[in-house]
């Protein structure tokens, strides 16, 4: 559990420090305005402060890492809510009801949601790695490839039930992103729908794709209207209703907590990470709620699953950099290679022999949840001025604001041209009404969950029975699966049935 | 290599000057300008380009950026790191294929095993007889790892429980690497079909080691060296080699092992990092083409750049480019023989 001696020496040493506590403000504020930017992932910015952090002690180095991580956690939530336009895989679920929330003119709710949730998750997750980074390290180890299928088959449940008017255009919506997401080398290295384009071999790009849809059907939608809100009374920037946002999350404890175990376990896992967690997060959120047909629509719940979810996977992933040297995804690689330049290896010994340095990490953390918190409520108020500005100015700024960033994503033009043709393809599915978001989490999850198939049945040689049998685990999750997805109709017919045979016997008894 | 420091120096002191220029080539090789000396006076007097065909970070990109701050200094100009990943390094090596072919673009690559699986499966287009293989600098082995906790104590009770029990064993490697060919090779050897394991595939070799290290595996194969800082969590059990090496003297080879049933094969290298220049490129300009390997050789066989490289944990050997396409000749020979594994 906790080790005092380390935690005492770890209070000494940010005692000491006091250019990693300098760094902290401008690292969170980094990452907040970069995540702001739909494309410009905090894997990038890492990428670009990386030669930076060679100047900087290994302390500073890794604070002021984490701090553009914490930032970019957030930030991306922004354009979520205020434009449908998640900024990345993170914040995808951010946008289901965040978004329905600004054009109902609630965004400052919204917001206010968003950055309380994201904080807490944050500040949470890193609690339970304060008590228990060992153990979180080694639970990670124990999910296999069948565990993992079966995490990502809840996040592509969702399919079934994200917005859209009709049920069967969205699950044809959902297997479309699947199937575009088969493009490119199989895990078995066929190749599959590239037409002989070389830049295709590795797929259609996810990111850029991922904008295009969500920028382009979002806002060609609004090309026709004046702004982003409709009411003009509602439009304005009000810090009251920021404020009232940030503690209605705090009712919520069960959909923060339940956000930030996900986080926190699943964020770790190599490919999994925070796109999978906030998806997660939401479906069982939506799943465990009693009105699960308001989400979607603008339910608050639906921005504090997701953000709480995808805040809380950055301490999961920095456990399993931390304690076994393994990159949970490309900001932590990142991190990686920082550690490196810095002759240290993470790991068991890193863990064991500088378990100071560790403790002083997650310490300055909590710290950066509430310099977040006061950083956040300053930029939201900046950025939620977007509402202000007329749809005309703002669509073009934002195309281009998501060109550069595709760009940035795919380090050639294929992101760009991958954006604009998916921009077309997500304004006809809007205007056929063809849910867009089933579409992207079937393009998000559907190659992790081809990839986590085919390994399944290598490794159960050849799907066989006795092999899932023995995973307690798997079991569990298997059956969770079963009652999220079955539960409620299995329920509803069962009423339904009651109901009849009260009323045949009521029609007997009369007759 | 555990290169975990005592805690103190981590503290305070930041990273020095020295290797700061080492790493940051682009940077640093601007300063070179000046260093032109009379020899540079012809070629070359354009900036050289190294082009990568993996992601930034990785062992390959990570041996350019070690070698382009040396051989700035040696040819007089900059040379930049360029990483162009994708499609299995096909992206990177077409891009590379297509600039001028004048000594002012060099490439690092993976010829074998990767090069293999894109020229004869995915038509990549490209052949290895349009390349000149300058230097292979650095080859690693293939390990065989099982978790820290497992009861399997050594190669030989993997060997007999292959034998004993047929389609339980299960065995990770990298799709299309070095490893994939050495696990199919190690059946033949055994005269069992590949089916008798549970091959299961992975797409790069960090999720191999984290699935060896949770015990989600009976075994993992993969490169070693680049595990050799995991040693807490996975254990070394043999290794794809014709001797032992020094990291691991108590790690038999696999044909020691195999030699107690009489057997013995002829395995593959795990990966190859080479720095690569066009095919055409010694005849169409053959005072460029010298130059270039005379620096590049310089380079290597410079004591303080072989130290450094040690300290990074980067190969940096020099055979040539003689016995560098001899060993990738007789290396795709043993590839051509187990082709079909490439449709496994």
């Amino acid at each position: 559990m906790i080790d005092w001696q380390a935690l005492v020496s770890a209070l000494h040493i940010l005692q000491g420090s006091y250019s990693a506590w300098l760094l902290t403000i401008p690292g969170i504020a980094l990452g907040m305005l970069g995540g702001a930017i739909p494309g410009v992932s905090s894997a990038l910015i890492l990428a670009i402060v990386l030669p930076l952090t060679l100047w900087m002690s290994l302390l500073s180095a890794l604070i002021f890492m984490t701090a553009i991580y914490t930032g970019a956690a957030f930030g991306v939530a922004i354009p979520a809510i205020l434009m449908g336009v998640p900024g990345s895989p993170a914040a995808v679920a951010t946008s289901f009801d965040g978004y329905p929330m600004t054009q109902r003119g609630e965004h400052n709710l919204a917001l206010g949601l968003a950055l309380a949730a994201s904080t807490l998750g944050h500040m949470g997750a890193y609690l339970i790695l304060f008590l228990g980074i060992g153990w979180i390290s080694h639970a990670v180890l124990k999910l296999g490839p069948l565990e993992m299928l079966l995490l990502m088959l809840w996040g592509l449940s969702l399919i079934a039930v994200l917005r859209g008017r009709y049920v069967s255009r969205s699950l044809l919506s959902g297997l479309i992103g699947i199937l575009i997401a088969t493009i490119g080398l199989s895990p078995r290295d066929v190749i599959r729908g590239t037409f002989d384009i070389p830049e295709l071999l590795d797929g259609v790009p996810v990111v850029s794709a991922m904008i295009g849809l969500f920028a382009a059907s979002e806002l060609f939608n609004l090309a026709g209207t004046s702004y982003l809100v409709q009411r003009s009374d509602l439009r304005k920037v009000n810090i009251g209703e920021i404020a009232r946002g940030m503690l209605t999350a705090l009712h919520h404890p069960i959909v923060i907590l339940r956000g930030l175990v996900i986080g926190a376990t699943i964020g770790g896992l190599p490919g999994v990470g925070a796109a999978v967690c906030n998806l997660v997060s939401y479906a069982e959120t939506r799943r465990g709620d009693k009105h699960p047909e308001t989400f979607g629509k603008g339910n608050p719940k639906g921005v504090i699953a997701a953000e709480a979810g995808n805040a809380s996977s950055e301490a999961g992933s920095m456990a399993t950099l931390l304690a076994l040297g393994i990159p949970g995804g490309a900001s932590s690689a990142v991190m990686l290679a920082a550690l490196s330049l810095h002759d240290v290896t993470s790991g068991p010994q890193f863990l064991d022999q500088s378990k100071d340095i560790v403790y002083a990490i997650i310490l300055n953390n909590f710290v950066q949840g509430a310099i977040m918190l006061v950083l956040g409520l300053g930029l939201i108020g900046l950025m939620a001025n977007v509402i202000r500005i007329p749809v005309r100015i703002l669509i073009p700024v934002i195309l281009v604001l998501a060109t550069f960033g595709s760009y940035s994503f795919s380090g050639n033009m294929a992101g760009p041209i991958a954006m604009v043709i998916f921009g077309f393809v997500g304004w006809l599915m809007q205007r056929h009404d063809y849910s867009v978001p089933a579409c992207v989490v079937g393009l998000i999850l559907g190659g992790k969950v081809e990839g986590a198939l085919l390994q399944t049945y290598q490794i159960s040689g050849g799907g066989q029975i006795s092999y899932f049998l023995g995973r307690p685990i798997a079991i569990v999750l298997f059956l969770a699966l079963l009652f999220s997805l079955f539960s409620r109709p299995i329920m509803q017919w069962w009423r339904q049935r009651r109901a009849e045979a009260v009323a045949q016997d009521g029609a007997v008894k009369s007759a | 290599m555990a290169r975990v420091r005592n805690t103190n120096t981590l503290k305070s002191r930041p990273i020095a000057r020295r290797s700061f220029l080492g790493l940051l080539a682009g940077a640093a090789s601007a300063s070179q300008w000046r260093a032109r000396t009379a020899l540079a006076a012809a070629w070359p007097t354009d900036p050289i380009t190294i082009v990568v065909s993996t992601k930034a970070g990785g062992g390959f990109d990570l041996m350019a950026r070690n070698l382009a701050p040396a051989l700035s200094k040696e040819l007089g100009v900059p040379v930049n790191v360029l990483d162009k990943e994708g499609g299995a390094m096909v992206l990177g090596t077409k891009y590379f294929l297509s600039q001028p072919h004048d000594g002012n673009t060099l490439l690092v690559s993976g010829p074998a095993p990767y090069w293999y699986a894109d020229i004869n499966k995915f038509h990549a287009g490209f052949d290895l007889k349009d390349f000149d293989i300058m230097n292979i600098q650095w080859a690693d082995k293939t390990g065989v790892f099982v978790p820290i906790g497992s009861k399997v104590k050594s190669f030989k009770e993997i060997i007999d429980a292959i034998r004993t029990r047929p389609g339980e064993v299960s065995c990770g490697v990298v799709r299309d690497s070095g490893e994939f060919f050495n696990a199919g090779i190690l059946m033949d050897t055994l005269k069992k079909p590949l089916s008798t394991i549970r091959l299961v595939t992975y797409e790069s070799s960090a999720p191999l080691r984290t699935a060896v290290a949770g015990g989600q595996l009976d075994f993992g194969m993969v490169s070693l060296e680049a595990s050799l800082n995991m040693l807490t969590l996975i254990r070394p059990i043999a290794l794809f080699n014709g001797s032992r090496i020094p990291d691991l003297p108590d790690t038999p080879t696999v044909n020691e092992v195999l030699k107690d049933d009489g057997l013995s094969a002829e395995f593959v290298p795990s990966s190859m990092r080479a720095v690569i220049t066009y095919a055409d490129l010694k005849d169409k300009h053959p005072d460029q083409y010298e130059r270039l390997r005379g620096a590049y050789e310089k380079v290597l066989r410079d004591p303080e750049f072989q130290e450094k490289a040690k300290k990074a944990g980067i190969g940096a050997e020099w055979i040539g480019p003689d016995k560098s396409m001899a060993v990738i000749k007789s290396t795709y020979a043993i590839f051509d023989r187990y082709k079909s594994l490439l449709n496994e």
